[in-house]
């Protein structure tokens, strides 16, 4: 049930490790090369909390999501013969799929926030990266659901899909970009529907969210809790949910 | 209880009905051609029976019950276009059905890519068709399931290849494996299966043990030197069908042949033969439109 996919995310995963550790070396020896600047992190004062390296690392993974978010899809093409005719349901089989990317996704996310606290270090000269409070671990929590969000999306999309996953994946990013940009508008009518579409919206609700904006997630009155907790709260909710559709979609898929 | 039986098989895609009451039944230790041309449903009659989609209406039981995921450990299929990951190599799918299968042989199936000439370490994607149908039987046959259920298992492979996979079937058939399988290939099904369904349209039209099928008709095949009168042949109700190519006359003959067989010599024939139909003239007489009684050329 793990082995195959775990074998079709070994190679993203590796190619990934592999750029995400070159610009790292790369950006560590233009530090170093003569004649370039740095900060210095005790002279400026300049501190990264952890949930802002995260965030940028959940950013960057979101990209490889989109990738892997079309796993379920390429078993549809042509290889479900393959895949149904073992001693595994098809939810099981579904789910081991999942765990597999999430994990792939897991361990992105973990190479990322190194090499971006290294490079943050190596620039600011040294001790930048500071762990800050329990609100800081929270928003860091908060925005791991981000590539989770994006995977669920394009996992949903496509899960019934034989062909033309590809165009899902290519179109995702533009519309959502292009629903967080409208809200900038200052048009009352485009800004109510443009916002209730945002709650959808892992754009709006994971980044922009981090800026506490209202207009991004659900109302932190609801709750009580802070906007962003709430907010990553319903972006959490929603990936879920897409899973879920996803995985119904797979159960009623036939060859 | 036998470990294929398929009752009414009912199956639709829209307006095309791909399957239309299909029944039969394939017992331990048989081997079954499922025979028909393009578009008959022998691949949907596979699908229904391995769970891959859903029948309209009938009954189904494969291995003590209806098709169910549990089932894959004592059931093997060979899809007709292979299933199986480019990216990946052969020795990734053994790995991944050794993962998969309680019951399967890593030792046989290492045995089997020396029978069919396969590199393991080869993408799939870099391999021929001929080659990849072999990568599906080794997975299929190193399970070591108790049904078998192939889809022209022989398609792109050599001659030496598909007689070695014809070798395997009988094997695993004798080991007390229920095998249906489908193929273009006549002969081939001839010298393996004991059992044939013939389907047409969706619909079965010929179906039974394959010695009793080939007795049930029989063939009188006489070459005369000169003309002779036949009339009386042409109208006889034991011959079903009559035909005549030059001076070779053929009579397709449903009852009493040593008769049939009595008065064609009576006529003085240069030479005269009782034969069984082949499975090849069982598969035409079955699936071709209604011919006339009697053909007459040259």
């Amino acid at each position: 049930m793990w082995y195959m996919p775990y074998l079709r995310v070994r190679h993203a995963v590796l190619v990934y490790v592999l750029i995400a550790v070159g610009i790292t070396l790369v950006a560590i020896a233009l530090r170093f090369w003569p004649g370039s600047t740095h900060f210095d992190g005790h002279e400026t004062s300049v501190r990264v909390g952890l949930s802002m390296i995260v965030m940028a690392a959940t950013a960057l993974v979101g990209g490889f999501a989109t990738v892997l978010g079309l796993n379920l899809a390429a078993e549809n093409e042509g290889h479900l013969e393959l895949a149904w005719t073992k001693p595994v349901s098809r939810e099981r089989y579904a789910l081991g799929v999942f765990a597999v990317d999430v994990a792939a996704m897991a361990a992105c996310i973990v190479v990322t926030c190194l090499c971006l606290a290294v490079v943050v270090d190596v620039f600011a000269g040294g001790q930048a990266v500071t762990l800050g409070g329990g609100a800081d671990a929270l928003r860091a929590l908060g925005f791991l659901g981000f590539p989770l969000s994006v995977y669920a999306w394009i996992t949903a999309l496509s899960a019934s899909l034989k062909r033309n996953r590809g165009t899902v994946a290519g179109l995702f990013w533009p519309l959502m970009l292009v629903l967080s940009i409208l809200t900038l508008l200052p048009i009352p009518a485009v800004h109510a529907v443009v916002g209730a579409l945002n709650r959808l919206n892992p754009i709006a609700v994971f980044l922009a969210g981090s800026s506490s904006s209202q207009s991004a997630g659900v109302s932190a009155t609801i709750t009580g809790l802070p906007a962003s907790v709430t907010s990553y709260a319903w972006g959490w909710v929603v990936a879920a949910l897409l899973l879920a559709a996803a995985l119904l979609q797979w159960r009623r898929l036939e060859v | 209880m036998n470990p294929i039986v398929i009752e009414s098989l009912h199956k639709r895609y829209g307006a095309f009905e791909a399957v239309a009451g299909v029944s039969f039944e394939v017992p331990a230790g048989s081997i079954c051609g499922l025979l028909g041309p393009n578009g008959s449903g022998k691949s949907t009659t596979f699908k229904c029976m391995l769970g891959l989609t859903q029948p309209g209406a009938g009954r189904i039981s494969i291995a003590g019950g209806p098709p169910r995921p549990a089932m894959f450990d004592e059931v093997a299929f060979v899809p007709e276009r292979s299933a199986l990951y480019d990216r990946f190599t052969g020795a990734d799918h053994l790995e991944m059905a050794r993962r998969a299968f309680r019951a399967f042989d890593m030792p046989r199936a290492k045995a089997l890519l020396d029978l069919f000439s396969l590199d393991p370490k080869k993408r799939i994607g870099k391999l021929s068709k001929g080659q990849r149908t072999a990568v599906g039987l080794v997975l299929a046959f190193a399970a070591r399931p108790r049904i078998m259920v192939l889809d022209e298992p022989a398609s792109g492979l050599d001659p030496i290849h598909q007689r070695a996979v014809l070798d395997l079937l009988i094997e695993a058939a004798a080991a007390g494996c229920a095998i249906v399988l489908s193929s273009h290939q006549i002969g081939q099904v001839e010298r393996a299966a004991d059992r044939v369904v013939v389907l047409k349209r969706g619909r079965v039209v010929l179906e039974g043990d394959l010695d009793e099928l080939r007795g049930r008709e029989k063939l009188v095949e006489a070459v005369f030197a000169a003309p002779v009168d036949d009339r009386r042949l042409r109208d006889d109700a034991r011959i079903r069908r009559f035909e005549r190519r030059g001076s070779m006359v053929r009579l397709y003959v449903h009852a009493d042949p040593d008769g049939v067989m009595r008065d064609v010599g009576a006529l003085g024939p240069v030479s005269l033969a009782l034969l069984d139909q082949n499975l090849e003239e069982l598969f035409f007489s079955a699936v071709e439109e209604p011919r006339p009684a009697t053909l007459e050329v040259g």
